[in-house]
This record gives structure tokens, C-alpha cells and sequence, in this order.
């Protein structure tokens, strides 16, 4: 099969590599037919990350056509499904739960002692990452293994475009349990650093959420030029002091909860699965604990702190006095994205959310190292890409 | 008992003294002011007696009359100094499954091989001998002939080295009810006196072929296995592939 694999710094490549077979009893294959590249593949493109072996095959938003499945698999050859980009057993304490991103079965034993020693605890798998987080083959290539497919993959309706499901993978629930996690109560106003792909589906949900006001901030005028067609009002901080404009915005009081959707690429130390991409388009760097800093200066007091951005290592100057002293709540983690998928399904089959409006730019998987130079080098104009395995053969057939 | 350790009544009294002195107006801002000259002198006492009980509390340390106070936490678990001769692990999981459940298959003596790497049993489930291959540096790899000694329904399984073995080891699982619905844990704890002592013990481990590292990773599979029935695994295909090429 095709599929795009990881060589080093700015270096991936289409190449073909071994088709997968069902290796254990909860297996399915699937046939990618879109896939998209996520901020977080910039981190790994940027080589940031740890635990990274040449010839890794990327990709961790994926859906397409079971072809084959399992003993123990749930789903039916020829079913189309979204496959989350956690990998979750459904059976341990923490699925049980459905904290599904803390899955205790799926990151293979050899490989969480590296994140025992950095986090205490072992992480759970993810596709198409670092070996720390099990080293799976990712779904940017025209077939995937996916492992416990009868917790995963979410079954998709006919007469569904990809386009208009495919971000359930991760995007959409990851902006969805970013505005959970910000506890909105009606006539709330909250804030969200960072535009991009999970910052705007965080906007969109807070205002399904109930919230009366969502002020978004960001720096590309494209991206916020999308969060005020979501219906934020917005800040554009390369020209504005957000703490005095959320203040004066916010009657003196502040905002009643502040969503991080910036996160921070931590030298190689972020294993993540989300959305860096946001970031780098707010264009902070290195520096990009700003934003979080900024966010608790923000809040009000006794207010709420929704951190879906990636942090991977260690941070400094840490506002904690304000933390207490204002006694805030916070919230984060990577997305229990199948907690989420049923009812994101509805909102999307109803119509209540639409997630094709960030879609920029849509390739062939050949093309996918176009794709990842633009979507690292272009911020503005290069919001969302997808990838189209197996599409010019479709073309011709 | 030890409670004259924690007992200090000589600095107590000192503590009372400058108290009183700052209780007293005057008294401080000569204090202040002799502080203010003698800066230096401060430091150096300041410093002297920091490393004077960071001395104290070493002897303490190593003291046999002040030996670890009793507390809860597992023997496995204590702060060893570089002279423990015997390394010994404690690891546990919590596996959601009954407890006769988890017990009755690692009893099961066929199934050791299915979550215990390196380890080898003969075809009979009442068997209760077993060997134990170790992998060591450069690809040689020393067996193990090994015995079930220990065997309480529900509660305990231990092995131990048989006589003839290159080294001692004893392997023990005790299992026990987890709180409220979780299922079962197990606690492992093994003892070994590995060739060549502690620089065994230290090689063995950076080499991941330690039985701290063997048994950590047996429990986590042993875990994946009766909560999945299956092993987790990035391999692409059944004989390994593209996902770990390690």
C-alpha cells in the first residue's frame, strides 16, 4: 500500500509499505478514504518529538471502508466508519469511566516505561505518533489496522459525506470537551485563546453550550475572520492588550471561563494527539506558555480554566498564586473521544454543527508532502488539509 | 519506642529566647543593627551549622538505633542505601476481574507462557516446575529451572530457584479483592541475588532484563489479557511489521 511516512525533519514521504493484517482478535482494516494532517503532525514534522523511528507512518484523523475484521470485532466488512485517534480497550478502570485517552491496555508494555518515567503513569496509544504513545501505524495511507475496532470506530450513516464526519476523529470532540471542560453556565462569556482548528470547534460548541458571549483571540486574519462567522466577537492581539480589552469587554469582571486552545511545543517533549497547529498560528513559539499565563490573569475569580492545548514538559513563571488566590477550577487531557461520538454524530446529522467550513485545502495522499510544507509555512491561508487516499484511481474507475 | 527522637527541648528553648527578644522593640533594632554589621559572620554560622545537621542527619540515617520507623507502605517499597546487597521489586496492578478468575488462570500453570516472558512450561496444568529464560548481554541467555512453592487458593503463588539454578529468585504474587468494583490486585515481589551482585543487578537493568522489569511488563500483560483477552501490539502484521521495527 501507499502511505506517508516520517524520514526526519521536513522530510516525509509517500512510499509503499506492507499492507496490514488483522493481527488480534479485535482488528479491523480499513480502507482510508480521508484523512486529514492535524496541527500535532507539525510537531512530529518539526521534529519535536520523541520517540519517533524513520519510517513511522503519520496520520491520526482517519475514516474509510472496513475491508476486513476481527474474530472479537464488532463491526461488518463494507460498514464506513471515523476511527478516534485514541486507542482505547474499553475494558480497563479508566474506559470503564470512559476516560478513554487514559486507556491502560492499548500502548504495548515495551513501550510505557518512557512515560512512566516522564508522567508517573503510562500514556495510552495513539495512530500515527511516537513510539511513547505505541507507535501505531497512522491513517494517512491507504490501509490501517485499527486495534479494539469494537470501541473505536463509529458506524457512519449513508448518504454522509467524509467531509462532513471525518473530523469526529478528533477536532471536532476535542473543541467539544474543551467547552465541557469550561463548565458553561447560561449567560456566560468566555474567551478563547487560539483560532485554529480546535479553538474554533471550541467557539462553536461554547455557543451550543449555552455561553452568551465568546470572545476569540488570535493573529491570522483568516482564522479570525472564521471565528466571527461562528458568531465570537474577537481580538486580534498583534494590535490589542487582551487583558485590558477581556476587562472592559467583561464589565470589570473578567471572563467567567478561558479555553487554552494554544498549547506549547515543549522541546520534544509533547506526545500528543491535538492540535499544536493553533500555536503556531497564534504564532507565539517558544514562548507559547504566554497564552496560558495570559488566561489566568484573565479569568474571573472563582472562575474556569479549559486547557485542550498540548503541554508535554515543564513550565516556568507559572501564575499559581493567581490559580489560588482567585480560586479557580481548571480542566485538560487529551479527548475521551468516544465519549463524545454519539452525540456529536446527532448534532452533525441535524445539522447543529457544521465542521467543513475550515476545510482550505483537499490533495491526493501522493501529494501529502505538499500539503505538510503549506500547512506549516502558510498558517493564514492553509487552515485544514485532507487527503484523499486512492482518489485518482477512483477518479478513473 | 523512638519519640525522643522527634524531641528537641535544648533548640525549643532557643526557639523561646529569640522570641522574646523579638517581642521587644529595642532589642530588635539593636539585633537589626548588629545583624547589619556582621553580615558575613551571619552567612558563615548560617552555613556552618546548615552542613553541621545535614551531618547529624546522615549519622542519623545511617544509625542502626534509628532504623526505618514502622510505617504502612509495602517492604518493597523502601529507600534503599548503596549497600543492599539483595535487590528486591514490589509492582501490582489492578486487574477488573474476579479473583478466582485471575487466580485460576495463572494457576493454570500452561498459561505462564501467554504474559511471563522467557518462560517455559511443560504441557500439563498440574505441573508445577518451570524454567525461566533470562536473555543476557551479547544474546546469551541463562535458564532458570524454577518451582511452585507456594500455592494458596485465591491468595498466593510463589516460585523459587532450585538448587541447581546459576542464581536465587523468588517470584510471589499475592492476590487480593481491590476496592469497590474494581477487581483484583496483584502484588508481585520478587527477590534475586543476581551474578556479580549489585553490578549484575545495575547491567541487568540497564538491559532491560532485569526480573523488575520482566515482572512489571508480565503484569501489565497479564492485566491486557484477562481484561481484552488479548496482548496490545503495533505490529501491522502478524509477524511483526511496519508499527515496530525495533
Amino acid at each position: 500500500m501507499k502511505a506517508l511516512t516520517w524520514h526526519g525533519k521536513h522530510d516525509v514521504r509517500v512510499e509503499t509499505m506492507p499492507d496490514p493484517e488483522i493481527v488480534n482478535p479485535h482488528d479491523a482494516i480499513i480502507e482510508v478514504t480521508s484523512t486529514a494532517i492535524c496541527g500535532s503532525d507539525l510537531h512530529i514534522y518539526d521534529a519535536v518529538i520523541p520517540g519517533m523511528r524513520a519510517g513511522d507512518i503519520l496520520g491520526h484523523e482517519f475514516m474509510g471502508r472496513v475491508v476486513d475484521v476481527g474474530e472479537k470485532s464488532s463491526l461488518q466488512t463494507g460498514q464506513r466508519v471515523v476511527v478516534p485517534f485514541t486507542i482505547s480497550c474499553g475494558h480497563c478502570f479508566f474506559c470503564r469511566r470512559k476516560l478513554f485517552s487514559a486507556c491502560d491496555n492499548s500502548n504495548p508494555v515495551e513501550k510505557q516505561e518512557a512515560t512512566e518515567l516522564l508522567y508517573g503513569r503510562a500514556l495510552s496509544a495513539l495512530f500515527g505518533y511516537s513510539h511513547l504513545t505505541g507507535g501505531y501505524a497512522g491513517g494517512q495511507a491507504e490501509y490501517v489496522r485499527v486495534p479494539f475496532s469494537d470501541i473505536g470506530p463509529i458506524v457512519v450513516p449513508d448518504g454522509v459525506d467524509d467531509e462532513q464526519v471525518l473530523f469526529l476523529s478528533d477536532i471536532l470532540p476535542t473543541g467539544w470537551m474543551a467547552a465541557e471542560n469550561a463548565e458553561i453556565e447560561e449567560g456566560d462569556t468566555v474567551a478563547v485563546w487560539g483560532c485554529g482548528p480546535v479553538g474554533l470547534f471550541s467557539i462553536q460548541s461554547a455557543l451550543l453550550m449555552g455561553a452568551a458571549e465568546v470572545i476569540a483571540i488570535d493573529h491570522y486574519p483568516q482564522r479570525l475572520a472564521l471565528a466571527r462567522e461562528l458568531g465570537a466577537t474577537v481580538i486580534d492581539y498583534s494590535q490589542t492588550s487582551v487583558l485590558a480589552a477581556l476587562l472592559e469587554m467583561t464589565g470589570g469582571i473578567g471572563p467567567d471561563a478561558v479555553i487554552d486552545a494554544v498549547g506549547m511545543e515543549s522541546h520534544g517533549m509533547a506526545p500528543d494527539a491535538m492540535l499544536d497547529n493553533v500555536k503556531q498560528a497564534v504564532g507565539i513559539g517558544a514562548d507559547s506558555g504566554h497564552a496560558l499565563r495570559q488566561a489566568i490573569m484573565a479569568v474571573r475569580k472563582g472562575g474556569r480554566l479549559s486547557m485542550p492545548g498540548v503541554y508535554g514538559g515543564f513550565l516556568d513563571k507559572f501564575p499559581l498564586g493567581a490559580l489560588m488566590e482567585k480560586g479557580l477550577s481548571v480542566k485538560t487531557g487529551q479527548t475521551h473521544v468516544q465519549r463524545y461520538l454519539p452525540t456529536l454524530m446527532d448534532k452533525i446529522l441535524a445539522g447543529e454543527i457544521d465542521t467543513t467550513f475550515l476545510i482550505s485545502h483537499r490533495l491526493l495522499l501522493e501529494d501529502a508532502p505538499i500539503g505538510y510544507e503549506n500547512f506549516s509555512s502558510n498558517q493564514n491561508d492553509w487552515t485544514k488539509v485532507v487527503l484523499k487516499p486512492g482518489a485518482r484511481e477512483a477518479h478513473h474507475g | 519506642m523512638q519519640s525522643a527522637r522527634y524531641d528537641f527541648p535544648h533548640a525549643a528553648r532557643e526557639r523561646h529566647a529569640v522570641d522574646e527578644t523579638q517581642a521587644d522593640g529595642a532589642h530588635r533594632g539593636r539585633a537589626n543593627h548588629w545583624a547589619r554589621n556582621n553580615v558575613w559572620w551571619l552567612a558563615m554560622a548560617g552555613f556552618a551549622s546548615g552542613a553541621a545537621l545535614a551531618g547529624v542527619a546522615t549519622r542519623q540515617r545511617q544509625s542502626p538505633r534509628l532504623l526505618r520507623w514502622a510505617d504502612d507502605a509495602p517492604e518493597t517499597a523502601a529507600r534503599r542505601g548503596a549497600s543492599a546487597r539483595t535487590p528486591a521489586l514490589g509492582t501490582a496492578v489492578t486487574i477488573a476481574a474476579h479473583r478466582s478468575e485471575v487466580f485460576g488462570f495463572v494457576r493454570d500453570l500452561t498459561n505462564l507462557p501467554r504474559f511471563m516472558a522467557g518462560a517455559q512450561v511443560a504441557d500439563d496444568s498440574l505441573s508445577t516446575r518451570a524454567q525461566w529464560e533470562i536473555a543476557g548481554p551479547r544474546g546469551n541467555s541463562v535458564s532458570i529451572p524454577i518451582s511452585l512453592v507456594h500455592d494458596r487458593i485465591n491468595e498466593c503463588l510463589g516460585w523459587e530457584s532450585d538448587d541447581d539454578a546459576p542464581f536465587e529468585l523468588e517470584y510471589r504474587l499475592e492476590f487480593s479483592d481491590a476496592p469497590g468494583d474494581r477487581g483484583t490486585r496483584v502484588h508481585a515481589v520478587v527477590h534475586w541475588s543476581p551474578p556479580a551482585g549489585l553490578a549484575g543487578h545495575w547491567l541487568a537493568k540497564a538491559l532491560r532484563a532485569d526480573p523488575g522489569t520482566r515482572v512489571r511488563r508480565d503484569l501489565k500483560r497479564l492485566k491486557m489479557l484477562m481484561e481484552t483477552g488479548e496482548i496490545a501490539t503495533s505490529d501491522i502484521r502478524r509477524h511483526g511489521g511496519a508499527g515496530d521495527r525495533s
